[in-house]
């Protein structure tokens, strides 16, 4: 018990720390409050080793993320300022515009085929056509797959948004279909 | 050389975030809301039926009575026969065959049928939205996907993740307010929500996935992914009819001294070479059980491996208790009711956003207000009425959703419409604790009984005072005005 208490009281001093060394902005960031900011990230790894002595590696690793979690959140409710810049303006009321909204219907239909079941599919088959391939046990391989796959939707998502040369996108798209399912069927 | 994320992917990847937010935001908001309540599974069921005996302490012989009982009594058996052993958070021992569970008394007959209706809407609210099983499943392990796609997109869209790490804005300036709500939350629950991202995708992508690795790897042999990931078929010697569960947990105390006995499957109930399945968590891990394997004369035969096996093992069957906070004490049942309850505000806020950065309002602001505070409200009443008729809690929630919809969307005042369903909220965790408390009775209930029904009180006195709070302080700044 002891251990595990010391970890969590070291995690805090941890998220004080980061605390101290964020609050200070532009002139005013000394090398004290990077000396902070070190101190911080330094605490948290080792607030883990202390919890993990008692507790076992996993359970300071879970210990530590809800500690951070919510010694943060507490810093942030007593840190909180209190602005009063006025009424909001009250909003015109209007009726709900159908034929705008089915006008709109078809791009955004097509942007969430693309999002959804596009990047998803080939999401799955590329962390299939690479995880399978990699030099470890097959259960390691699979699972290591089956937790990385929604992280590989997430980046292949991004991409979709963010790229600006459709084209592009789409010959790489359809290459990297190619190669995966080429690595998981051949 | 300088790394960071360029002002136009930041831009970008802002835009994809709230269109993705926007178009699922309300499903995900029911999978955090249910998510949340549904962390309290096992005290939610030791709640709706608070008169069954509960302890700690079994013994073999009886559990083998109530096992043979069932067999007399079901016949031919279609499905797995499990036994769920008391455990501190489950104290109650009871068999489930058949699509049925009854509970197991101290001379090993079978007493109650186990039935937890409020508690079954809950957990397949949030696993399917009640959708049809394998679908619903499918569908809400996308959203866990999906969110995973938006968590990734909110960090890459936020570029002053480190400067503003502290900064909480209040006052009367409601979209910086709900800006700092969103971001606040989300930038330090991350861990945990991107863990409950994954292994939610995990659910119902699963399955998916290990078709195309059962191709990728096996040669398409489902079967053998199957066996080397969750164990085969062990080679069980024939059976006389003379079953020593006692034997069984006797000898499972040799091979694992530390695992706690957590349920038995009986495999092949009643056929020449069944053979007994024991789970028994090592409370040093996060796997749900390690799986020991025994004949049905009680003799060892192997383990499958999660605990002392490969890692990915491990990682797998460990999503469960992970997932919904199944480890270590009380206090992490309640972390996870705070961080899954951090996790649907963070839905609501950025929702909210998007409202506060409109110039009109018109009906979505009304389905919104619908949706947010018309969801608890519906799922309460219909809890309400299942005390009387369980069967109906689905119907009586949709139906009282669409009508809480169209009250919004007729009465054209979103905001007052808000109150409205906030105070109702209130009352009716209210009467939900009172109702149960009047059916059941306070005395000789189980210890879970009345933490649940004190923590709903104390749920609704709160949203009680603080919404009364709320209106003072609003009537005392127009007053000043």
């Amino acid at each position: 018990m002891i251990f595990t208490m010391a970890g969590i009281l070291l995690t805090n001093i941890a998220t004080i720390c980061l605390y101290r060394g964020w609050l200070a902005e532009g002139a005013n960031k000394s090398k004290a409050s990077q000396g902070f900011t070190f101190a911080g990230w330094l605490l948290i790894p080792v607030s883990i080793y202390v919890s993990g002595l008692e507790s076992g590696i996993r359970f300071a690793v879970a210990f530590a993320i809800i500690t951070v979690c919510f010694s943060a959140w507490l810093l942030i409710v007593r840190a909180r300022t209190q602005r009063h810049t006025g009424r909001e303006r009250a909003k015109h009321r209007k009726a709900l515009n159908w034929r705008a909204a089915a006008q709109g219907l078809i791009p955004q239909l097509l942007t969430a085929i693309a999002l959804i079941p596009v990047c998803g599919t080939l999401a799955a088959f590329v962390t299939v056509g690479i995880t399978h391939l990699l030099p470890f046990e097959r259960v390691n391989n699979l699972a290591l797959g089956i937790f990385t796959m929604p992280l590989i939707w997430a980046g292949l998502a991004l991409w979709y948004m963010a790229e600006t040369n459709r084209m592009r996108l789409y010959l790489c798209g359809s290459l990297l279909a190619a190669c995966s399912a080429f690595s998981v069927y051949a | 050389m300088a790394f960071g994320i360029s002002r136009k992917l930041s831009k970008r990847a802002l835009q994809g975030h709230s269109w993705l937010g926007l178009a699922v935001g309300v499903l995900l908001y029911w999978v955090c809301l249910s998510g949340t309540v549904a962390v309290l599974g096992n005290e939610l069921v030791r709640w709706e039926q608070p008169n069954v005996a509960e302890t700690l302490e079994y013994s073999p012989a009886a559990l083998q009575r109530a096992y043979r009982q069932m067999l007399q009594e079901q016949g031919d058996i279609s499905t797995l026969v499990t036994m769920r052993l008391p455990t501190p958070d489950m104290p109650r021992a009871f068999l489930s065959a058949n699509g049925n569970a009854w509970y197991i008394d101290d001379a090993g007959t079978l007493s109650q049928t186990k039935s937890h209706p409020i508690t079954d809407f809950i957990a397949e609210f949030h696993a399917q939205l009640h959708l049809p099983h394998t679908f619903g499943e499918l569908f809400v392990s996308i959203l866990g996907a999906l969110l995973t796609v938006l968590i990734v997109s909110g960090v890459v869209a936020h570029r002053r993740i480190f400067k503003d790490a502290f900064t909480f804005r209040g006052g009367a300036d409601s979209s910086l307010k709900q800006a700092d709500l969103h971001n606040r939350l989300s930038v330090w629950g991350l861990p945990f929500h991107l863990m409950i991202a994954l292994t939610g995708a995990y659910f119902g992508l699963g399955g998916p996935l290990n078709t195309l690795y059962a191709e990728a790897m096996y040669e398409g042999d489902k079967g053998a992914l199957f066996g080397e990931v969750f164990g085969e078929v062990p080679d069980a010697p024939a059976y006389y009819g003379k079953m020593d569960l006692g034997h069984a947990l006797a000898s499972l105390d040799t091979v694992a001294p530390d695992a706690r006995p957590l349920f038995i499957t009986f495999e092949r109930p009643g056929e020449d070479d069944e053979f007994l399945l024991l789970g028994a968590q090592h409370t040093d891990m996060f796997i749900y059980s390690e799986q020991y394997r025994f004949d049905a004369m009680g003799n060892y035969l192997d383990a499958v491996g999660f605990a002392q096996g490969h890692a990915g093992q491990e990682a797998i069957f460990s999503v469960y208790r992970l997932h919904f906070g199944h480890f270590g004490s009380v206090w992490i049942l309640l972390s996870y009711l705070v961080l899954g309850m951090a996790l649907t505000v963070i839905c609501v806020s950025g929702i909210n956003l998007w409202f506060k950065k409109r110039q009109i309002t018109d009906a979505l602001n009304d389905y919104w207000a619908a949706v947010v505070w018309g969801t608890p409200a519906s799922f309460l009443s219909a809890a309400l009425a299942g005390f009387a008729i369980p069967s109906m809690i689905v119907p009586l929630f949709w139906g009282a959703f669409v009508m809480s919809c169209s009250y919004a969307v007729y009465k054209r005042d979103p905001h007052r419409v808000s109150q409205q369903l906030r105070i109702m909220t209130a009352l009716l965790l209210l009467a939900l604790a009172l109702t149960s408390i009047v059916l059941h009775g306070w005395k000789d209930t189980s210890p879970a009984f009345i933490a649940i029904n004190s923590g709903i009180i104390s749920l609704a006195v709160c949203l009680l005072s603080y919404f009364a709070f709320k209106k003072a302080s609003r009537q005392a700044t127009s007053n000043l005005k």
